[in-house]
C-alpha cells in the first residue's frame, strides 16, 4: 500500500506541485468569476438586501442592450483602446528605435528613467496629470499661455476630456512599446543589416524591409497587452473624471464600479462586466490565432 | 586611437542625443514638477502663473506623514505588497517547477491557463469578491486584499519563474538526481538557491504590482486596512483639494519604485518584457 502510494505520487509530481497554486486560483479567480456569470441573469440590489435575488434570465443582457449610458460605455472604451494602443504602437517604435542608437551618450540612464511611467502608481498618475492640466493654475496651460494658447479645458470639457486620457495613456505605456522595441532589436542578428548595407540600401529601407518585419513578433504580443490592458483601464480615468464630464470618459469599468458599489446593483453590474470579459477574450482568442497562423 | 569624424555624423549624434533628452524629459517632467511642488509652501502650489523660486519647505511632508498618518497608509501597503509576493513566490515557484521540469499530459495547455488569468479584467473579480469577502468576513482584512492582489501576483509569478526554471540546465538535474538526490531535493537545495535572478525579478514584480494596485484596494480596505494609493486618492476627493499635500504623497509612493530601478534595473526590464519577448 504504502508503495504503491509513493508510486502515484512520483508519477504525478508534477501536475501535484501545480495543485496547490491552481486550487488557489480556483477559489480567488474562477469561482469569483462563476459567481460574477450567475449574478449577472438575477435581479439583486445588494443596498436593498432584504429583496432575496432573484432569477431573471437574460434580461440583464437584454436591458444592456437598450441601455444608452451602456452603449455610449461600450463606445468610450473601444474609442479608447484603438486611439491610445495605435499611438503607443507608432510612437513606441520611433522611441525603440532612438534609444537603441549606438550614439546615445548615457543610453543606460535615459532609458531607465523613461520607464518611470509604466511602472508608476496609475492612480498617481492620473491626479498628477489632473494637477498639470489644471485649467487656471496648471503649468500646461501656463506654458501654452506664452505661445497664445488660453486655458484649454483638458478634462472639464466633454469634448476634450477623452483626448486627454489617450494622452494621459499614452504618456504612461509608450515607454513599455519602446522597451519591447529596444530589447527585440538588440537580440536580432546581425547579418540582415550587413547583408542589406551591402546591397545599398537605404536606412529608411533597411528599416522597412529588414527592421520592421523582423521586430513584428514582439510588437503584436506587445500590442495584444496592451489592448488588453487598455480595455480594462480604469484607476487613472477613475481618479481623474470618474467617467465624466457628463459620461465622456465613462468606460466599461467605470460604469460597472458605479452601478455595483454606488448603486448597489450587482446583478446589473455583473452583466456589464462579464460583457467587458468576453470583449477581451474574443479579441485575445481572434489576435492570438492569427499570430499563431504567421508563425 | 583617434579616427576622423565626419562633421555629418557628428551633426547626427548631436541631434540624436537632443531628441533622446527632450523624449526623456517628457516623460520624467511630470514627476520633477510632483517633487518641486511637494517641497513648495501650500500657497504656491496652485499660484497662477507657476512659481518657479521658492524657499523650501518640508511641511507638506510632515503634514501628509504625520499629521494625516500617512505613514500607517504606508505600512499598510508594504504588509499588503510584501504578503502577496510571499504567498504568491511560494506557491508559484513549487508549481512553476512541475510545469517547467516535469513531462504530463496537459503541460503546456495548464501553463497558458495560469496565463490567461491575466486577462480577466479586475471588475470581474472584484464584484464577486466584496460579497464573498463580506460573507467570510475577511473584507477590511489585511488577509482579504492580500489574497485579492494574489489573483494577478501568482499568475505572473509562475509564468515568469517557469521560463527561468526551463533554461536551467538539464545536465544539472540530471548530475543530480544521479548522485541521489530526490526531485524535491533538487528543487529546494539547487534550483531555488541558483535561482536567485528570476525569484528577485517575481518579488521586485509582486510589490510593484501590489503597491500600484487602486481597484481591489478601495472596495475590500477599510479606513485601517487602507493602502497608499486609495489614501492619496482621497486627499483630492475633498471640497477643497489638498494638492500640495498630493504632491508629497506622489513622490513618496515613487521612492520605492525609483530605489528598485535604480538597483535592480537588469530585472526590471526582464520582467517588464517578459510577456511580450520570451512569451
Amino acid at each position: 500500500m504504502n508503495s504503491s502510494f509513493k508510486r502515484f505520487f512520483s508519477k504525478r509530481l508534477g501536475v501535484l506541485l501545480a495543485v496547490p497554486a491552481f486550487a488557489l486560483l480556483m477559489a480567488i479567480s474562477i469561482y469569483p468569476l462563476i459567481y460574477c456569470a450567475v449574478l449577472s441573469v438575477q435581479d439583486w440590489n445588494f443596498l436593498k438586501a432584504y429583496i432575496p435575488p432573484s432569477f431573471v434570465g437574460i434580461a440583464n443582457y437584454l436591458n444592456l442592450f437598450l441601455d444608452p449610458i451602456f452603449a455610449n460605455s461600450l463606445q468610450v472604451s473601444m474609442v479608447f483602446t484603438f486611439m491610445a494602443v495605435s499611438i503607443e504602437l507608432a510612437l513606441g517604435i520611433a522611441v525603440g528605435v532612438l534609444f537603441s542608437n549606438e550614439r546615445l551618450k548615457f543610453g543606460k540612464i535615459l532609458r531607465s528613467l523613461m520607464l518611470l511611467p509604466m511602472v508608476m502608481t496609475p492612480v498617481i498618475i492620473g491626479l498628477t496629470w489632473k494637477t498639470l492640466l489644471n485649467q487656471k493654475w496648471g503649468i500646461v496651460n501656463y506654458f501654452l499661455s506664452q505661445v497664445g494658447i488660453q486655458s484649454v479645458q483638458w478634462y472639464t470639457s466633454p469634448t476634450e476630456a477623452l483626448p486627454t486620457m489617450v494622452l494621459i495613456d499614452v504618456w504612461q505605456w509608450t515607454p513599455f512599446v519602446a522597451l519591447v522595441v529596444f530589447a527585440t532589436l538588440l537580440s536580432l542578428p546581425r547579418e540582415p543589416f550587413e547583408a542589406a548595407a551591402i546591397d545599398g540600401a537605404s536606412r529608411l529601407q533597411v528599416f522597412r524591409h529588414v527592421t520592421l518585419p523582423m521586430l513584428r513578433g514582439g510588437i503584436a504580443l506587445a500590442v495584444l497587452i496592451r489592448l488588453i490592458d487598455a480595455l480594462r483601464e480604469f484607476d487613472k480615468i477613475y481618479v481623474l473624471t470618474r467617467g465624466g464630464p457628463g459620461h465622456a470618459t465613462d468606460v466599461l469599468s467605470i460604469f460597472g464600479y458605479r452601478t455595483a458599489f454606488f448603486n448597489g446593483y450587482v446583478s446589473y453590474a455583473s452583466a456589464i462586466s462579464f460583457v467587458l470579459f468576453v470583449v477581451i477574450i474574443v479579441l485575445c482568442t481572434v489576435l492570438l490565432t492569427r499570430l499563431l497562423a504567421k508563425k | 586611437m583617434r579616427t576622423a569624424v565626419r562633421p555629418g555624423k557628428q551633426i547626427e549624434t548631436f541631434v540624436v542625443n537632443l531628441i533622446a533628452l527632450a523624449v526623456t524629459g517628457w516623460f520624467v517632467f511630470p514627476l520633477v514638477w510632483q517633487l518641486l511642488s511637494s517641497i513648495k509652501p501650500a500657497a504656491e502650489v496652485t499660484a497662477n502663473p507657476p512659481v518657479f523660486i521658492f524657499e523650501p519647505t518640508l511641511q507638506n511632508w510632515e503634514t501628509l506623514l504625520i499629521e494625516k498618518a500617512g505613514i500607517s497608509y504606508l505600512i499598510n501597503s508594504i504588509i499588503v505588497a510584501a504578503g502577496s509576493a510571499a504567498l504568491s513566490l511560494v506557491l508559484g515557484s513549487v508549481a512553476a517547477y512541475g510545469l517547467a521540469r516535469f513531462t504530463f499530459r496537459g503541460r503546456d495547455s495548464l501553463a497558458l491557463d495560469f496565463l490567461s488569468f491575466r486577462m480577466f479584467p479586475p471588475i470581474v473579480i472584484v464584484i464577486p469578491l466584496f460579497l464573498i469577502f463580506q460573507q467570510l468576513i475577511i473584507k477590511n482584512t489585511y488577509f482579504g486584499l492580500i489574497l485579492a492582489h494574489t489573483t494577478f501576483n501568482l499568475p505572473f509569478t509562475i509564468w515568469l519563474l517557469r521560463g527561468f526554471f526551463m533554461e536551467f540546465p538539464l545536465e544539472i538535474e540530471h548530475a543530480s538526481l544521479v548522485d541521489g538526490c530526490t526531485r524535491l531535493g533538487f528543487f529546494w537545495r539547487i534550483l531555488l538557491p541558483l535561482s536567485g535572478p528570476g525569484l528577485a525579478t517575481s518579488a521586485i514584480f509582486s510589490v510593484i504590482l501590489s503597491w500600484n494596485e487602486f481597484m481591489f484596494a478601495s472596495v475590500i480596505s477599510s479606513q485601517e486596512t487602507r493602502t497608499f494609493p486609495v489614501f492619496s486618492a482621497s486627499l483630492l476627493e475633498h471640497y477643497v483639494a489638498d494638492w500640495s499635500q498630493f504632491a508629497a504623497a506622489a513622490t513618496v509612493s515613487v521612492i520605492p519604485i525609483l530605489i528598485v530601478m535604480l538597483f535592480a534595473q537588469k530585472y526590471m526590464i526582464k520582467g517588464l518584457t517578459y510577456g511580450a519577448i520570451h512569451g
